[in-house]
């Protein structure tokens, strides 16, 4: 029994030293960043457009967790950061033979990112997030517009009009590992958004976009 | 620069009026409604055939998609393909009250003069109208000075009578039903019309039983192109669906919200309403096309047009479509010989 008691007590301490030393550390204070977005915008998945983005972490809490792996000496900072984001966003996509959209939106929303830093290596990571926004959009209907006001009849080109746009989105991405230790994601986000007015009410539209941010 | 970048997409066609093969599209401004019109084919032949589709609510590029049905026929006319207010890709800012047939009758004559003002005053408009297209192309030509703007109507399955229509939609699935029950092909559905039809009192037709009616003519006409009984020529091409839902001018999301609005708000106005009684004021050359099978808008509205209207009987033909329902698919071939006729091509 001794032995048996011996033999454990020997196996712990020296599976532990072999696993990792972990080490959780308080929750840290790092400085918010601006970050700067450019994505491909389709609307219906392939009506193309550009959105791009000036975001700023509203609120940020980052806890962090060094593990150090004794056997190769190899110290791993893991990162979890939670985030309350707001975004401006200003975009455009065009309805081959259609209209051009154009739209200007504020989005907030939640984002956790999970990074992972193995000794010198570059960060790598993911990130998520869910966002709703809301704006002021202007479509430009394609070709010539004949307006028929009363008796008057002109035509106008780039006719449009003035809606609102809400907006839902979901997003993944991951970070891009990079030598100069520059915070920048890829991401996918799928979404819609409801303009109003469109006729007797409003209008949803599914969009996809596939970007990138950079963490100024 | 995002905004030069925009004028510049929005602008990104091309405006080339005149040709064998034309892309182009214009929009109608109107009473709150903005409708694009899309003109695709022979501008050269100066002739241009309107499409007033169907719905009410629906669209006018399924017809264009149709390729049996359209590529020939824009090899040699130009077809205008009119998304109705509130219909289609239509936008705009509008409300209920604007959805009537007279305001309807009103975007018509608007996209018959932007024609004229686009393309010269020497241009020929027929109007084609498909099922409810057919009302209110029926609607428009009722008044004398919109008629001589145009040199010819098609009407294609149209409704321009709906207690007609839902009458005799009624004899046409009964008899159906009596004719189909002996070959021993889809009999449980074949007596549940009858059972229905059995029911009805011709003589009174609610609105709720003409709607009912109109379901089970959509029903007997799935079953009947099942059945071989009604020609079925698939109009997409492999890989057009995807073309079509994403990379095309249409956007199926806005037609099935529009059809969602517009069917009911307009079925409500007309689902009594008999433009018959008025036939006689059309006098311009006429084609009716009608299918033999067709249990949604039957054979006897086209019998019943041709007989009523005042145009002389050598500008004036009905056809009876015999392996057809309510789609211009089911014979495209002989629809598009018989129009292209029509319009002297």
């Amino acid at each position: 029994m001794k032995k048996q008691i011996i033999i454990l007590i020997t196996s712990f301490f020296f599976l532990s030293q072999i696993h990792a030393q972990e080490n959780k550390q308080a929750i840290t204070t790092k400085k918010n960043r601006f970050d700067i977005s450019l994505s491909y915008y389709g609307e219906m998945m392939l009506h193309p457009g550009v959105k791009t983005g000036l975001g700023y972490p509203l609120l940020s809490k980052d806890n962090q967790k060094t593990i150090t792996k004794k056997r190769n000496n190899v110290t791993v900072l893991k990162t979890t950061t939670h985030q309350l984001i707001g975004q401006v966003n200003l975009g455009f996509y065009r309805h081959v033979r259609n209209h051009t959209n154009t739209f200007l939106n504020v989005e907030v929303g939640y984002r956790i990112k999970l990074e992972r830093q193995k000794s010198e290596k570059p960060t790598r990571g993911m990130q998520f997030e869910v966002l709703a926004g809301i704006g002021p959009s202007y479509y430009f209907l394609t070709g010539d517009t004949y307006v028929f006001d009363g008796e008057q009849t002109s035509v106008k080109k780039n006719a449009g009009n003035l809606a609102w746009m809400k907006t839902v989105s979901i997003s993944m991405g991951g970070r891009i590992p990079n030598q100069w230790k520059k915070a920048i994601y890829w991401y996918f986000k799928p979404g819609a958004f409801w303009e109003k007015p469109v006729n007797l009410g409003s209008l949803v539209h599914p969009v996809l976009e596939l970007g990138f941010r950079y963490e100024l | 620069m995002l905004l030069s970048l925009v004028l510049f997409f929005s602008n990104c066609h091309k405006e080339q009026l005149f040709d064998e093969q034309v892309e182009d599209i214009f929009w109608i401004e109107n009473a709150g409604a903005q409708m694009p019109v899309w003109i695709e084919g022979n501008t050269n032949s100066k002739k241009f055939m309107v499409i007033i589709h169907g719905g009410p609510g629906g669209e006018s590029r399924t017809y264009n998609l149709a390729s049996p049905f359209s590529d020939p026929i824009e090899a040699e006319v130009a077809v205008a393909y009119w998304d109705q207010r509130n219909a289609g890709a239509s936008r705009g800012n509008t409300d209920e009250s604007k959805l009537t047939v007279e305001q309807m009758v009103d975007d018509l004559d608007k996209v018959v003069d932007a024609l004229s003002l686009r393309y010269g005053n020497d241009i020929e408009i027929y109007l084609m109208g498909h099922s409810w297209g057919g009302f209110l192309g029926t609607a428009y030509l009722l008044d004398s000075e919109r008629q001589a703007k145009i040199s010819g109507w098609i009407e294609i399955a149209g409704g321009h009578d709906f207690p007609l229509f839902a009458k005799e939609a009624a004899i046409l699935m009964k008899q159906l039903a009596i004719d189909q029950i002996p070959t021993g092909k889809s009999v449980e559905f074949w007596e549940e019309v009858l059972t229905f039809t059995e029911t009805i009192n011709l003589q009174n037709i609610s609105q709720e039983l003409s709607n009912e009616i109109n379901g089970y003519g959509k029903r007997v006409q799935n079953v009947l192109e099942f059945n071989d009984v009604i020609q079925s020529t698939p109009f997409l091409e492999k890989g057009e669906g995807f073309a079509y839902w994403f990379q095309s001018p249409y956007h199926p999301i806005a037609n099935a919200v529009n059809q969602g609005q517009s069917n009911n708000i307009i079925v409500d106005q007309v689902w009594d309403v008999s433009l018959t009684p008025e036939l006689n004021k059309i006098t311009i050359p006429c084609l009716f096309l009608y299918g033999k099978y067709d249990a949604i808008v039957p054979p006897a509205l086209g019998v019943s047009a041709f007989e009523k209207i005042s145009t002389p009987i050598d500008d004036k033909k009905f056809i009876l479509l015999e392996k057809s329902g309510h789609f211009l698919t089911h014979e495209p071939d002989v629809i598009v010989a018989e129009i292209l006729e029509f319009v002297g091509e």
